[in-house]
């Protein structure tokens, strides 16, 4: 009796040792093929700035392939577009009024996740600012000082606030140097209601604004 | 106060404590007590008899002829600790009026007397080096904080926090791959390479915690460089009984609440089976500053442990399991943002998301972590004076970080899978071999092999690897009356095979590090109750994965961080020189130390930020100098009138990085501290009532690199902390009771060491509760 009790004890002992281990997942054995980055999550990679008069469209981007960190982010490197864009400079013309649309993307993915649409059918939580200003008005406007440019929110949110994915921008009656017109799309659940300094950031890409 | 005031209080206060010290002890403390210790049974002098004088905490070990003597004693009565390896503990009361010898016979061993093995019972081996244990009633304090501030207490070390519910111990300035932490005799495998990542242990598993200051390598390991923390829970019990303890602490900040219990027995019917469950359960909710509350600040915590051992007359197994989860919300406004959010959150007085009201609810941001430690360890006695042991031990760690918001894409979202996700296997043999007093050497030898591998699924941050690495030492001590040396050599050996992506192109770099370490010690006892410790020492460390390959966007630290796949070997040399001085109503204990260090690793700021999609980030790039990190540690005790207590502390450390001529980041900054105490005994029933207080006052850190933080350092602050409590005795339990308040003032401050200082202010003030309840449920006497 007292024999067998020690037997049970020391499989008990055993059992509980190596049995009791958390449940591992099938990808710990692969620790020599690791998986490629970022492949299971949501990245943002691209944004798209697509800038029309009417009859010519200039397209220009920045691309970090991989996301924030990692390969380093870059402007240009158009392949199908009708005027590619070699740096971080947009050049408008005087007295001209363009459709700006913007989208975003995720190339991480094998087919490339269309991450404006989301932010889109989010539009309560998501708005894009130029040069951090709140802007102001019904739409929504902001006018920057640098290119004397005026940009006008085109698209409405479900608590009819702009969201800027899509915009007007009208170039002013003079040529103007470069100056800093800096896209960011902030993040804000449940905040939203036109000011920039709430939530954070999701994208902040300065371009140059020439009006020629 | 300030600065320069406090100070001026400080050394007033320490002179104070000698000038009266020394006045006082000139009458009834001169008494020279002198022991023999023989074997009850053959009358053989017994050598190397570890002596405790319980009033004065003198301790020391006798001579070949098993003789020993006091000196600077007091009249009245003294009790002695006598133990002897394979006798039982003694304790002797002696009545002192003038200079006595007296003999004491040892019962002599239990290897006839008992089939049971309890050889783990002998006394700690003094070493050479420093150590401070945290135990007993110092420990009690402790309870109901994590481990990183537990360690607070310890003089020396202080933590890098990430807000107030993860700290990282750090020792004399250095903290993650530079300190060993052993967590029931097994290397903490978790993720050590985050600075917000803070060790996966539960604190209430101990019941003694220790800090060995100064390199140590030789025996736990070349990487010890700052330190070693030794967690270590109760033995077990050798007579038949079932005892228990149960912790419950609430805190009003944060609404915290913890629940621990442990339960521990010794089977009646078959000799040799002892057992312990042990478990804690914590949730909190968001904390609050002076101020306003933090939002998602919350914690939860489930731990478990069993151990299960089998002991016979000469050989024993021990087996041990542990699980340790939490879930931590990390302050939302805290979350990583670019630079222009950083600017905005450090010109704001309030952080964004702070609230007016508490919740339980952790949102993301968030950490989900867990780790388990599976041991087994089986010893052996050779002989009467050899020992070996062979232990295993399988830990598994998984990290799951969870950024602050979803993806926008619905199918993304509806996973809800961690963006971070790392799970770190470790398998680790030791071999240990030891052996006692052969003419006056004690010494061990060993060997060491662990197995790693590493497993990322979320985004890249560091790479998947494989590390294998063995080690083999050999130190011996040499103990005399007065005098001990210590010398130890080890040489250790690593393999790191990693496996990552440069674009989409599969890389496997291959590397290999081997090196020696080595340590020379000595304690000198000029009186028995002057001892001085002196430890010279070296250790190195390979550089870790993180900084070799690491490459993205670290959402603990805001930053941009890029490896250096090129970094060579970190090794340091170290001394380190404590003298600890016990006065029948003084303890007085001071540590010097500096560090060399060649190749140290550490990271540079670029000069320019680099643009992602999400804005500009600060980048840092991992290299390597040759820096110096030196120190002071003080602590003075005095005793008034058997119900009094005064403690100073002071901890002055510098740091500088030659390659840049500059200081080096986040040091701790010079710190001072004051506690003064009151107990008395009421009766048989009340042990004890007593009321503490303590000024703990941190400088600013003016010590910094120029133009490379984010934001200048915090001004210095001072705290104001105080308790109240009891030691009640209900048959056999024991309970204790304390009602306890940190930042009593509420003050506000801001730390250098948190980085949640750049976002927000820290904690205000804290009022708990905390009772311990031991259990007897049974005892066989």
């Amino acid at each position: 009796m007292k024999h067998s009790f020690k037997i049970i004890t020391f499989s008990l002992i055993i059992i509980l040792t190596f049995n009791a281990c958390f449940k591992k997942n099938k990808l710990d054995a692969n620790v020599e093929n690791p998986l490629l980055p970022a492949n299971e999550n949501e990245v943002i990679t691209t944004m798209k700035l697509s800038i029309t008069d009417g009859t010519t469209t200039l397209n220009y981007q920045f691309k970090d392939p991989d996301g924030d960190g990692g390969i380093v982010g870059a402007y240009g490197n158009l392949s199908n577009t009708l005027t590619a864009q070699s740096d971080s400079v947009i050049n408008l013309s005087i007295n001209k009024t363009y459709t700006v649309s913007i989208l975003l993307l995720d190339e991480t993915k094998a087919v490339a996740d269309t991450i404006s649409n989301a932010v889109l059918s989010e539009g309560v939580d998501h708005m894009f600012f130029f040069n951090s200003i709140n802007p102001t008005g019904n739409p929504y406007s902001v006018y920057l000082t640098g290119s004397m440019t005026t940009i006008t929110y085109l698209d409405l949110d479900a608590n009819l606030r702009g969201i800027g994915l899509l915009t007007k921008w009208q170039a002013p009656s003079m040529a103007m140097a470069k100056s800093i017109v800096t896209v960011s799309l902030r993040h804000q659940p449940g905040v939203k209601n036109g000011t920039y300094a709430l939530g954070d950031a999701d994208i902040e890409i300065p371009f140059k604004l020439k009006i020629n | 106060m300030n600065f320069y005031l406090s100070k001026y209080v400080f050394v007033l206060l320490f002179s104070f404590l000698l000038l009266s010290n020394s006045l006082k002890s000139q009458d009834s403390c001169q008494i020279n007590l002198t022991i023999r210790v023989i074997d009850l049974d053959n009358g053989k002098e017994l050598e190397s008899t570890l002596v405790t004088i319980n009033e004065t905490k003198q301790t020391n070990t006798t001579n070949a002829h098993g003789n020993i003597t006091f000196s600077n004693l007091c009249i009245g009565s003294n009790k002695l600790i006598i133990q002897h390896f394979g006798c039982h503990d003694t304790v002797v009361t002696v009545d002192l009026k003038k200079d006595l010898k007296i003999i004491v016979k040892l019962p002599h061993s239990y290897y006839e007397l008992n089939e049971i093995d309890i050889i783990d019972k002998q006394p700690n081996i003094i070493k050479t080096q420093t150590v401070i244990d945290l135990k007993d009633k110092e420990l009690d304090q402790t309870r109901g904080q994590s481990l990183g501030e537990a360690l607070k207490l310890v003089n020396g070390v202080t933590t890098l926090n990430t807000g107030s519910t993860i700290s990282k111990p750090m020792i004399h300035g250095m903290q993650g791959y530079r300190i060993l932490i052993l967590n029931n005799g097994i290397r903490q495998e978790g993720q050590q390479w985050g600075n917000e990542h803070a060790p996966e242990i539960d604190p209430f598993i101990a019941q003694k915690i220790s800090v060995i200051k100064g390199a140590n390598a030789v025996r736990y390991g070349s990487d010890a460089m700052a330190g070693v923390i030794l967690v270590e829970p109760n033995d077990l019990p050798d007579k038949a009984s079932v005892t228990g303890e149960v912790n419950l602490v609430g805190l009003i900040n944060g609404k915290t609440g913890i629940a621990s219990a442990i339960l521990q027995g010794y089977f009646d019917k078959i000799k040799g089976f002892s057992w312990r469950v042990q478990g804690t359960l914590k949730k909190g909710g968001n904390t609050n500053t002076p101020n306003y509350y933090l939002k998602n600040t919350g914690v939860q915590e489930s731990n478990f442990s069993y151990a299960l051992n089998y002991h016979r007359k000469n050989w024993g197994l021990e087996t041990y399991y542990s699980q340790f989860k939490t879930k931590i919300g990390i302050f939302s406004s805290a979350h990583v943002g670019n630079l222009t959010d950083l600017q905005a959150a450090f010109n704001s007085n309030k952080p964004q998301d702070s609230l007016a009201t508490f919740s339980y609810d952790i949102a993301r941001p968030y950490q989900d972590i867990s780790h388990e430690l599976a041991k087994s360890k089986f010893h052996l006695h050779i002989t009467n004076r050899w020992k070996a042991f062979v232990q295993y031990a399988y830990q598994y760690n998984i990290r799951k970080e969870y950024d602050k918001h979803l993806p926008k894409n619905y199918a993304l979202a509806e996973l809800n899978k961690p963006e971070l996700d790392y799970r770190i296997t470790s398998q680790s043999v030791d071999l240990v071999l030891e052996h006692l007093n052969i003419k006056s050497f004690r010494g061990q030898f060993g060997g060491s092999y662990l197995n790693q591998k590493n497993v990322y699924l979320g985004r890249f941050f560091i790479p998947n690897y494989i590390n294998n690495s063995w080690g083999v030492f050999a130190s011996e001590r040499f103990v005399k009356h007065h005098i001990e040396f210590e010398a130890g050599i080890r040489y250790d050996q690593k393999n790191l095979k990693s496996f990552y992506y440069i674009g989409n192109n599969l890389v496997k770099p291959e590397l290999n590090f081997n090196n020696l370490s080595w340590n020379l010690g000595s304690i000198i006892k000029p009186k028995t109750n002057l001892n001085i410790f002196i430890n010279i020492g070296s250790a190195w460390r390979a550089p870790a994965p993180n900084e070799l390959y690491s490459n993205g966007l670290h959402q603990g630290t805001g930053a941009i961080e890029r490896g250096d796949a090129n970094l060579k070997t970190e090794q340091v040399y170290n001394i380190t020189t404590t003298g600890v001085y016990q006065l029948k109503n003084m303890d007085i204990e001071l540590t010097a130390y500096h560090n060399q260090f060649t190749n140290f690793i550490y990271m540079e700021p670029a000069s320019e930020p680099e643009l992602t999609i999400r804005g500009a980030f600060p980048v840092f790039n991992y290299k390597q100098t040759n820096a110096r990190i030196s120190g002071f540690d003080g602590k003075i005790t005095k005793r008034f009138f058997n119900h009094f207590q005064v403690m100073g502390k002071a901890m002055i450390l510098r740091a500088w990085n030659y390659s840049a001529n500059d200081y080096l980041i986040y040091m701790p900054s010079d710190r001072y501290s004051v506690d003064i105490k009151a107990h008395t005994k009421i009766s048989k029933k009340i042990t004890e009532i007593y009321i503490q207080g303590g000024y703990q006052y941190i400088t600013k850190q003016w010590r910094v690199p120029a133009n490379v933080d984010f934001a200048a350092p915090p001004k210095g602050y001072g705290l104001l902390n105080a308790e109240i409590g009891t030691y009640l005795k209900f048959g056999n339990q024991k309970l204790n009771i304390a009602v306890t308040a940190s930042n009593l003032f509420n003050t506000v401050y801001r730390d250098y060491l948190d980085r949640f200082r750049y976002f927000t202010d820290a904690q205000g003030r804290n009022i708990g509760i905390r009772i311990k309840v031991p259990l007897t449920i049974y005892d066989k006497k």
